[in-house]
């Protein structure tokens, strides 16, 4: 199947992990969820009541992301407007007019993704916007603050393979916690789980949390996984939806 | 991280046979002693009081279904523990039947607060007559129908309503939850385990910041938040660690699942072995405090478990994550332990002086440069490479404090220094400063770099590091002869550049020849400064700091160049 391969990096990128507010941490990975905001962002479907969510999702999409930088986290004291009571009243409250909030955010952070859509109308204006380096909203990394840039890399053909037997072979990309059936932990890598929001509804309601798993040193994972996609160059990638899409 | 809490708290709870949701609310009270104020109900609404009596606590707590509450209002059940009896019996007893009979209404219930009131004088004389008899510390609670408040079904619905009723103003029915990822009948959207998830802010809710529908960020079952609770509990009672100022929670983590057992092994041996740790482990096998703590167990453990470490602050009722670092693995930290007996083995005799966190803590003021502390002990975990010239600015600003004193014979100058090197040492082993010095040196001095001079790649920074030798011999010589040493004005209170450096040679050697001690270890020493000033590049591409720290490290290991030195006289 035809796959939209594009780069996407920043100085900085924050996608805030569900169980912080006040200290918020960051995944370490674009999360899908966040990829198809990003998606909406070039071709220019908005936020507005959640329409990209209505454009791309995980029944319309399919993705796989890669690293291409190892993980690195910074910290870094934000000023927040202290708008309790949602009005900005600095002098009502102790705490003064501002709060400062310690924010997790990536360094340098690049990704690989990979896209492959069923709608073949809006997958080519995807593949025009990104070839022409061309984006309708400013494409950012999590916040607004974190300006990206996208880069095309290529529309390769990737296919599908069984994996017949349980021997691990290399997989380039982030891999869903679910699909693998072994993972063979080599000495020197660093291996990360993290759990994110998988499936969202346009009401922004998450009706599937998944874990992923990842070499936070950007190099490729040993697993086992019962089907993979693998391109003429044997860059061996896993989808993040595996129901047949594409096929 | 909050997923691998749960998971310590539902192995916790399987081993306690995990019992109904309210065994899991209740919490030990620990007192010996209750007095139990017995009341006879019927279904009509009828109750009498029976009398009061004592009893002695045992083991089984649950009974009295005991949860403390706020310290001004009541408990989750008429069960607290006893400061006056006066105030408890009207604050905690009578006060916890108010909050109930005004949210829930309960015929049963409203009559015994009703008789609580009215009996109130006669009840609390019998209940000090009970207390005179006993100098433990006591419980109050009730008895109705001669059963124990655990046994009786309006009190437990009404334990359960309170306990969750914060959390079940922002829930929702039918959803999945974030936590065990199956779709529950109830899941609330205020998790209020961790203070460092709140929604006191409208940008905290992502999606339109509607706190009505703030479930959606981050919606938990109520099973799984039992379970972040007892893990929360047992990684405070025994995964909490102080580390030079800061307070941190060791959290270990399945990576595979095929570790289970392992986790459930380390977490059995520390609900039972935790003190034999101090025993058995010496201070001396610890670097992240000077207490005992579960590295120096983790590195014997295989990888397929990983450990987190969050260090947290509490600011009042707020909890801030100050640094979470992710994913370390024993392996990472066998080489750690590895890397501190090797500085060790470098540094100090055997079993002297171990090597901790606090030598690092000593060059990053606290409260000053907190920021860069954790920086450091993250990438330390991590192994992310950092590199000297990071660290001079800190280890420079230290020493030429104590500098000033080193004349007048305060040795603090020199253990600082010795703890920098100790430092540089300990992460150029740990893989964290890279290592530049490993190509090989010739000459007389190839063992020494070899061995300390990791950093030391350069012809200058090692013409440096001889030359703060050979002044330290000097200054060895003055104090010898003279009783003070008065050659550490010309040392610019270390704040020399490479101009300073290069004259300093020709002062040592003259001041040398002036004490009559220009020996011909000095002039051999004095030789090969020359030569590597001569073959170093002309402008040295050096800090002021990262020179002076070199020149202290040469002072400070004086007595090792001069081994050679005069080893080779003898050959």
């Amino acid at each position: 199947m035809n796959v939209l391969v594009f780069d996407v990096r920043a100085d900085f990128g924050h996608f805030r992990q569900m169980y912080s507010t006040s200290s918020p941490l960051t995944h370490s990975f674009i999360p899908p969820t966040a990829l198809f905001g990003l998606l909406g962002a070039i071709v220019g479907v908005g936020k507005e009541d959640n329409d990209y969510l209505r454009v791309f999702n995980h029944e319309t999409t399919n993705v796989a992301v890669r690293l291409m930088e190892p993980v690195r986290k910074t910290r870094v004291g934000i000023n927040y407007v202290n708008t309790k009571g949602n009005i900005w009243v600095p002098k009502q409250r102790r705490e003064g007019a501002r709060t400062q909030i310690r924010v997790e955010f990536l360094r340098f952070p690049r990704f690989r993704c990979y896209v492959y859509m069923n709608d073949h109308e809006r997958f080519s204006q995807l593949v025009d916007f990104v070839r022409q380096h061309k984006s309708v909203y400013t494409p950012c990394l999590g916040l607004s603050e974190c300006l990206a840039d996208v880069r095309f890399v290529a529309v390769d053909d990737f296919h599908r393979v069984e994996a017949m037997d349980k021997e691990p072979v290399p997989i380039c990309s982030v891999i869903p916690g679910r699909d693998i059936q072994a993972l063979k932990v080599e000495p020197g890598k660093e291996y990360r789980k993290e759990r994110v929001a998988w499936e969202m509804d346009p009401a922004r309601v998450v009706s599937r949390y998944e874990e992923v798993i990842f070499e936070a040193g950007a190099r490729p994972l040993l697993a086992s996984v019962p089907y993979y996609w693998e391109n003429a160059q044997g860059e061996r990638i896993v989808f993040f939806y595996s129901n047949g899409k594409g096929e | 991280m909050i997923e691998a809490i749960a998971q310590i708290g539902k192995i916790v709870l399987e081993k306690q046979g995990e019992g109904s949701v309210v065994d899991q609310l209740v919490e030990n009270p620990g007192y010996p002693a209750c007095v139990l104020v017995a009341v006879r109900a019927d279904e009509e609404g009828n109750v009498v009081w029976e009398g009061c009596e004592i009893e002695g606590c045992g083991s089984d707590y649950k009974k009295y279904l005991f949860r403390s509450g706020s310290s001004r209002g009541a408990n989750y059940s008429p069960t607290a523990k006893i400061t006056t009896i006066e105030n408890t019996y009207e604050q905690k007893v009578i006060g916890w039947f108010r909050t109930v009979t005004r949210k829930m209404d309960h015929p049963v219930l409203r009559a015994i607060e009703q008789l609580l009131v009215q009996k109130k004088e006669a009840i609390l004389q019998e209940l000090r007559e009970k207390l005179s008899l006993s100098t433990d510390r006591s419980l109050i609670s009730l008895k109705i129908n001669g059963s124990y408040l655990y046994d009786c079904e309006p009190f437990r619905d009404a334990f359960l309503h309170l306990v969750h009723e914060k959390d079940m103003e922002l829930s929702a029915r039918d959803q999945v939850c974030a936590i065990c990822g199956e779709r529950k009948d109830t899941v609330i959207g205020k998790l209020s385990v961790f203070r460092f998830y709140t929604l006191d802010k409208p940008g905290f809710i992502t999606g339109g910041f509607d706190e009505a529908k703030a479930w959606r960020n981050y919606p938990v079952c109520l099973s799984c938040k039992a379970h972040i609770e007892e893990g929360r509990k047992f990684v405070e009672s025994h995964l909490h660690y102080r580390f030079y100022g800061f307070s941190y929670f060791v959290i270990p983590t399945l990576l595979i699942p095929a570790g289970k057992d392992v986790l459930d092994e380390l977490l059995q041996y520390l609900t039972d072995g935790k003190k034999d740790i101090r025993v058995h482990q010496e201070q001396a096998d610890s670097f992240m405090t000077t207490e005992e703590d579960l590295l120096g167990l983790m590195q014997d453990y295989d990888n397929s478990l990983s450990l987190q470490l969050l260090f947290l602050q509490k600011i009042q009722s707020a909890e801030r994550i100050l640094l979470l670092i992710e994913d370390v693995l024993p392996s990472r930290i066998s080489e750690l332990f590895q890397a501190k007996k090797a500085t060790e083995s470098l540094l100090y005799r055997e079993g002297d002086h171990p090597f901790h966190f606090g030598f690092l803590r000593t060059f990053f003021r606290p409260g000053v440069y907190d920021k860069y502390f954790l920086q450091v002990v993250e990438y330390v975990f991590q192994k992310k490479p950092l590199s000297i010239s990071f660290f001079a600015p800190f280890f420079m600003e230290q020493l030429r404090a104590d500098f000033y004193d080193y004349e007048a014979g305060d040795w603090s100058f020199v253990n600082k220094t010795r703890q920098a090197l100790a430092v540089v040492l300990f992460l150029e082993q740990a893989g964290v400063l890279v290592r530049k010095g490993e190509k090989a040196v010739q000459g007389k001095f190839a063992q020494l770099f070899d061995a300390y001079g990791g950093q030391l790649e350069s012809p200058e920074k090692q013409a440096v590091f001889l030359l703060g030798a050979l002044t330290q011999m000097l200054l060895d010589i003055q104090q010898q002869k003279r009783g003070s040493k008065p050659f550490v004005k010309q040392l610019m209170g270390l704040k020399m550049d490479q101009k300073a450096i290069k004259g300093l040679l020709p002062k040592v050697i003259g001041k040398l020849e002036e004490y009559e001690s220009y020996y011909a270890s000095h002039r051999q020493l004095a030789e090969e400064i020359s030569h590597l000033f001569l073959s170093s590049s002309p402008r040295w591409k050096l800090s002021v700091d990262e020179l002076n720290f070199y020149f202290a490290c040469g002072m400070n290991l004086s007595w090792k160049v001069k081994e050679i030195v005069a080893n080779k006289e003898e050959k």
